[in-house]
């Protein structure tokens, strides 16, 4: 057996609420590439023969070459955490085939598979330009098990899907398992991000200016936005708009999940597919777009006062509750310079292209005269 | 009714206040609702001190408007501030004719002022607000919307 070499480093690194230490990792790594974008570092590995569910290296016992090439990651007991009473000590000893390290709006999140190629297929579920990382300690880890690695002794399993100690999904549906782990990881995302605000909306961009349709899961966003990407419109999210401390519309660009007609199950589509582009910049709201959808009305804006466009955002916001002053001083910077419309809507196309054409012909002008006057000012 | 002083009526201090241009947004801390008030509506809500009739909220709102200002629209702003939970009780004895949204309109001297209007949200917890997964949706909706 080749000799393997183990860092020297000893700094323990807090992952979640345990530590790991990070001399207990083997250094074989190598830059993993996915989907064109460099991902970071995949631990490399004999291929994992068993999974130790019980068994493997103790926490705090010495490593050894044979628990470094099966990948473990091992991890040390932090204070007020009983390992043995919860899942995350046996994760520990799972042999993990790869792992990932992503950061997004200031968290950093972990995910490890004891399949490799269960890897790809979960990061393809991350919204695009979202950085990824060296190996580093995690806000949160995601440990996937395949259904093979949860074999038992009957011959049957299911796939399993753990946030922290926590299992999130266990079935024998993968797609199923990556859908969980989207939708955790968004919510995750959302709810923790210091310093930001997430407001379910769908969001594009036009011209320099942020459209924001505020609305629940169901109320027709993505369908909005599709039509606006198919208009020429930038793509930055069907289900989020992240706002920053100054109120601008950051991209969340998760792929699409459009319906086709006539059909009830959703397909995912990147916004590339529709002839789009996605947004890489902030972008200052121009527009929020109050709307649901109701067969045969028809697109008949009335213009709201800015206030109902806050509310609007406060309604559809997921921790304005948390931090109502931030979540009001930021809301309204949002809105200050956006013009809010509202109506009940038919079809999506006449809605987009009535939208479009005010907004060419007013809005833009309208919001262009206030940023000259705030500048003269 | 001119002579009717509003002994009680006294603005919440449990609640966050923040001025949009002429309109105010409130956020209620013990109840998570987020209110904005229109500028009629938000005049009269700032001249609620606890000592201050009709009356006189009537002529102050007419000075600031330019515009007389009946007691009747006077009369709808305090109902709907009082329904938002924005004011204590605002009057004492006899109970107040609140007059309807169409009648205040047509004692509006001028089409300029706008009815006071007190819009309310209630703000979700971040599990209310979170997506469902599309497999738990309920089937009879998916018939329903369009996206």
């Amino acid at each position: 057996m080749a000799a393997v070499r183990f860092p020297v480093c000893r700094e323990k690194l807090r992952v979640g609420s345990a530590v790991r230490d990070r001399s207990r990792r083997n250094n074989f790594s190598r830059p993993l590439e996915t989907n064109g974008r460099r991902l970071l570092w995949e631990t490399m590995h004999e291929p994992p023969d068993s999974v130790t569910k019980n068994g493997g290296q103790a926490a705090g016992m010495p490593a050894t070459p044979g628990n470094a090439q099966r990948g473990s990651i091992l991890w040390r007991r932090a204070s007020g955490f009983k390992p043995e009473s919860g899942p995350l000590e046996r994760l520990n000893h799972v042999a993990w085939a790869g792992e990932a390290f992503i950061t997004a709006f200031g968290l950093r999140v972990g995910v490890r598979v004891s399949a490799p190629e269960f890897l790809d297929r979960l990061l393809a579920h991350i919204p695009t330009r979202w950085n990824c990382a060296l190996p580093q300690s995690v806000d949160r880890i995601y440990s996937l098990i395949s259904r093979e690695a949860s074999l038992g002794p009957d011959g049957r399993g299911s796939h399993l899907l753990y946030a922290n100690n926590q299992r999130l999904a266990r079935t024998e549906d993968p797609g199923r398992l990556v859908e969980t782990f989207e939708s955790d990881l968004n919510s995750y995302i959302a709810q923790s991000a210091q310093q930001w605000f997430f407001v379910h909306a769908g969001v594009v961009g036009w011209k320099g200016w942020a459209i924001i349709i505020p609305g629940r899961s169901y109320s027709g966003k993505t369908v909005l936005v599709k039509q606006f990407l198919q208009a020429g419109a930038k793509y930055y999210s069907d289900e989020f708009a992240a706002l920053d401390g100054q109120g601008w519309v950051h991209p969340f660009p998760r792929l699409l999940s459009v319906r086709a007609e006539g059909c009830q199950t959703r397909t995912r589509i990147r916004a590339e597919d529709l002839g789009s582009k996605t947004g890489t910049g902030p972008l200052p709201v121009g527009l929020l777009l109050l709307t649901r959808y109701k067969a045969d009305a028809h697109w008949q804006p009335r213009v709201l006062s800015p206030g109902r466009g806050v509310l609007a955002l406060l309604a559809n916001a997921l921790t304005a509750r948390s931090r109502p002053v931030l979540a009001l001083a930021t809301f309204e910077r949002a809105t200050v310079r956006a013009r809010v419309l509202k109506s009940i809507r038919g079809d999506a196309k006449e809605t987009v292209e009535s939208v479009l054409k005010s907004l060419d012909t007013q809005v833009l002008r309208n919001i262009s005269s206030q940023s000259a006057n705030l500048e003269l000012t | 009714m001119s002579e009717r002083v509003l002994n009680s009526a006294l603005k919440r201090k449990d609640t966050i206040v923040r001025r949009l241009g002429d309109e105010f947004l409130v956020y209620d801390l013990k109840t998570n609702k987020a209110h904005c008030l229109n500028p009629m509506a938000a005049e009269v809500w700032r001249l609620c001190e606890g000592k201050t009739t009709v009356a006189e909220i009537a002529r102050k709102v007419g000075e600031t408007a330019n515009a007389p200002v009946d007691e009747a629209v006077i009369e709808l702003a305090l109902s709907g501030l009082q329904k938002a939970g924005l004011i204590e009780q605002h009057s004492t004895g006899s109970e107040p004719m609140i007059p309807s949204r169409r009648v205040a309109l047509g004692k509006m001297a001028t089409a300029a002022l706008a009815l006071p209007l007190v819009t309310t949200i209630l703000v979700p917890t971040a599990a209310q607000a979170a997506s469902p997964l599309q497999k738990r949706r309920p089937a009879r909706r998916q018939s329903r919307s369009e996206g």
